[in-house]
């Protein structure tokens, strides 16, 4: 029997980190990855495909990590999504955990490929019943 | 009543007549042959009566009445002038101090005359008339004579008391005649002066020094104190010299150079006033001529260049300069046109070839001689920059160290980023390899690795070449491309904040001639700035405008703009202090704009800010155009 794979938006406005991040997600054969580049299209992504989980950057340009989340939390469509925020900044962390209690987890660049989807396994499996 | 009775004459004869006459009468007779002798007579014998002579050698009658009148002793004493012409001249006789005047001109009646004049009588006794049937030839001539005497005397007398000096005459160093000028010079009456020894007029301390004079005066006829002596609060100089064919007898001449001395005095001082700040100035001075010749130099100047003042005399000025211009070029043309000549950063070669950066300042001497040629001479005030740099170097470096502390937690960010793309790909990489291979795929990889890898490493370069400690170095370079720089190097604190930059170019293009390092650490100080006023969806404007100002020349305009808070004007007001600053974090050292003054300054620009609470605020820099 065929279980439906989980499906993953990683926004991010750096490309290149989006094209690897979605290389190894789906090579791993357990995800289906969409990406987007900046808030705006991310939030049209998530409302188009519901993913399972969204990976949100925090600094980007235009639109932050954290507008992107509120708009999320805040359309009935999409509220239920688990969002883990990724981060370059140490300082940002305090303001996830704090956090406005909307992000599910974070995780801080760099990281390796293998604690990325610990961290999207863990989400998951959080979210599952 | 026998009278003791003294005659003055220089005709013998004419004492033995005297003397019979008066010894035939009992009285006691002493005779003198001048006014000399019968002063030398007078120390030791007081007479009732005298008979003096008018016209004498040495000492004159009417100088010798004068004198007695001024003795406390001779006051009773009565003085009878007697003269061959007094009778025609209206000479009056007690201007002088005498009580009578009788004539000798004819022997008829003189003897009652005498016995007349002797007598107690108050009145005048009858004048002898001159008599012409008697003896006339003789008597005329000696009439005659002795009327030109007394009139010369009178009109010498009228001379030495016009003219501004003291004169004295010395007999035997005794004063014998002394001019109002002089009398009023020593402070007391002319009794006082008159009879006194020359010498003992002046204070003790000076003395001998006078007495000295007076015997040099015989060998050195025209010899005069060198320097003045204190007479009363007065400085005088004097002057003696001997009268010739009279051994005995000196001219005392006495300046009253009070106010010569005071003019002299303050002249001096003055100069010595202006030399002195001249000679402990720090600024190296320099008078160069119009044809670049250096015609005078103060200590600074020669310690600086390692040259002494008589080395630096005539030295070419182009020599100093260590550019390529030559002092016509550089500033003595560009001088006629405004006068003054400000270069904040020339440089002048010493002896030993070094050079030294000195702040310049140029004008013109204006004075008569030469402005009129139009050749002035050039005044260059230069002040040695070496230390100042020093220090101004320091305190800039400490600033970009703060500087590039608040950078990096950018920068920090933005390495970041690559390094996960570089961790991420290189896990991609791996997987790739154990499975099945696409060589298209892996060299993609690759390039996506390489390319971030290398972004990290612009990022890092970027901060440590800012951060650097570099020599100054000035360069001609393009404003925009130094704007364009300066944002790259804190693009990810505009990231971070949200910041949108806008870029307003001069169409025109021009050169600055710049530190290149410097000038970036300014731009970046402002725009660092310029993101901590504003909140998010800022913008920040960078922009460059040409102008030409009639007194400035071409200048380019360099502006950083943006519309954040503002600054309130209590705080404008002190935003070049140093240290001032309403930021707390720890790398803010307050020294931003103070050093960003500074280095506009030494590129002989300036900085300017406007601001208004709740709009905004424009940083503009102005600086001259190559």
């Amino acid at each position: 029997m065929m279980t439906k794979i989980p499906t993953i938006l990683v926004v991010d406005d750096e490309k290149d980190f989006c094209h690897f991040a979605r290389f190894n997600l789906e090579i791993s054969g357990r995800y289906k990855v969409h990406t987007a580049n900046t808030g705006q299209r991310a939030l049209e992504l998530a409302v188009k495909i519901t993913p399972d989980l969204i990976l949100l950057d925090i600094m980007m340009p235009e639109m932050d990590g954290f507008e992107v989340l509120r708009a999320l939390k805040e359309s009935l469509q999409t509220a239920a999504i688990p969002v883990v925020m990724l981060t370059a900044l140490e300082q940002d962390i305090p303001r996830v955990l704090a956090g406005e209690g909307y992000a599910q987890d974070y995780l801080v660049k760099p990281i390796r490929s293998k604690d990325l989807m610990a961290k999207i396994e863990d989400t998951l499996a959080f979210r599952r019943p | 009543m026998q009278k003791k009775i003294l005659v003055v004459d220089d005709t013998q004869l004419f004492l033995k007549l005297m003397e019979r006459i008066l010894l035939k009468q009992g009285h006691k007779v002493v005779t003198a042959a001048d006014g000399f002798e019968a002063l030398q007579v007078l120390s030791s014998f007081v007479p009732d009566v005298m008979f003096v002579d008018l016209v004498m050698p040495k000492i004159s009658g009417d100088r010798l009445c004068q004198l007695v009148r001024k003795m406390p002793h001779l006051r009773h004493c009565r003085i009878v002038i007697v003269s061959a012409a007094v009778s025609e001249l209206d000479y009056d006789y007690r201007k002088i101090g005498a009580d009578l005047c009788i004539s000798k001109v004819t022997q008829e009646g003189f003897a009652e005359s005498v016995t007349a004049a002797v007598g107690d009588q108050q009145s005048d006794p009858p004048l002898s008339r001159p008599n012409p049937s008697t003896a006339q030839r003789r008597e005329r001539t000696i009439h005659e004579i002795t009327h030109a005497l007394v009139t010369e005397s009178a009109h010498q007398e009228t001379i030495l008391e016009t003219i501004p000096e003291g004169v004295m005459e010395l007999t035997s160093g005794i004063v014998t005649y002394a001019n109002s000028q002089a009398v009023s010079l020593f402070e007391r009456p002319l009794g006082g002066v008159l009879g006194s020894s020359f010498p003992s007029l002046f204070p003790e301390t000076d003395r001998q020094r006078v007495q000295m004079l007076t015997d040099a005066a015989e060998k050195t006829p025209k010899d005069g104190t060198e320097e003045a002596l204190v007479l009363g609060g007065r400085e005088v100089m004097v002057h003696v010299a001997a009268v010739p064919g009279e051994s005995d007898t000196h001219l005392a001449i006495l300046q009253d150079v009070t106010e010569q001395q005071e003019v002299k005095r303050a002249l001096r001082q003055a100069m010595e006033h202006t030399e002195s700040i001249i000679t402990s100035m720090a600024e190296s001075l320099l008078v160069v001529t119009a044809d670049s010749k250096v015609n005078f130099a103060n200590p600074a100047a020669c310690e600086m260049l390692g040259y002494t003042e008589h080395e630096l005399f005539n030295y070419p000025m182009d020599s100093i300069l260590a550019g390529d211009d030559t002092f016509q070029d550089a500033v003595y043309r560009p001088l006629q046109q405004s006068g003054v000549l400000r270069k904040p950063s020339l440089q002048y070669r010493t002896r030993s070839g070094e050079r030294v950066p000195v702040s310049f300042l140029a004008t013109l001497i204006h004075d008569e001689c030469t402005e009129a040629e139009h050749r002035c001479s050039v005044l260059c005030i230069a002040h040695d920059m070496r230390e100042i740099d020093r220090l101004q170097s320091q305190v800039s470096q400490a600033e970009k160290m703060a500087t590039a502390g608040l950078l990096s937690a950018g920068v920090a960010h933005e390495i970041k980023n690559p390094l996960a793309i570089i961790l991420q790909g290189l896990d991609a990489l791996g997987t790739s390899l154990q499975r099945a291979p696409n060589r298209e795929v892996l060299l993609d990889m690759i390039r996506r690795i390489r390319n971030a890898a290398e972004r990290a490493d612009f990022i890092v370069r970027g901060l440590l070449d800012f951060a650097r400690q570099s020599p100054s170095h000035f360069s001609r370079l393009s404003p925009e491309a130094l704007l364009d720089e300066a944002v790259a190097l804190v693009e990810h604190q505009f990231r971070i904040q949200g910041v949108r930059v806008e870029r307003t170019y001069s169409r025109e293009r021009t050169l600055v001639r710049a530190d290149k390092n410097q000038l970036l650490q300014v731009v970046i100080n402002l725009l660092v700035n310029a993101i901590e006023a504003i909140s998010e969806n800022g913008i920040i404007t960078v922009g460059t405008r040409l102008e030409v100002d009639d007194r400035l020349g071409k200048y380019v305009q360099i502006s950083v703009s943006d519309n954040g808070k503002g600054i309130p004007p209590e705080e404008l007001d002190r935003i070049f202090e140093p240290f001032f600053t309403t930021k707390t974090d720890a790398l803010n050292t307050g020294l931003g704009l103070s050093v960003s003054n500074g280095i506009i300054d030494k590129h002989g620009g300036s900085i300017e800010v406007r601001s208004e609470v709740g709009s905004g605020t424009d940083v503009i820099v102005f600086l001259p155009c190559e």
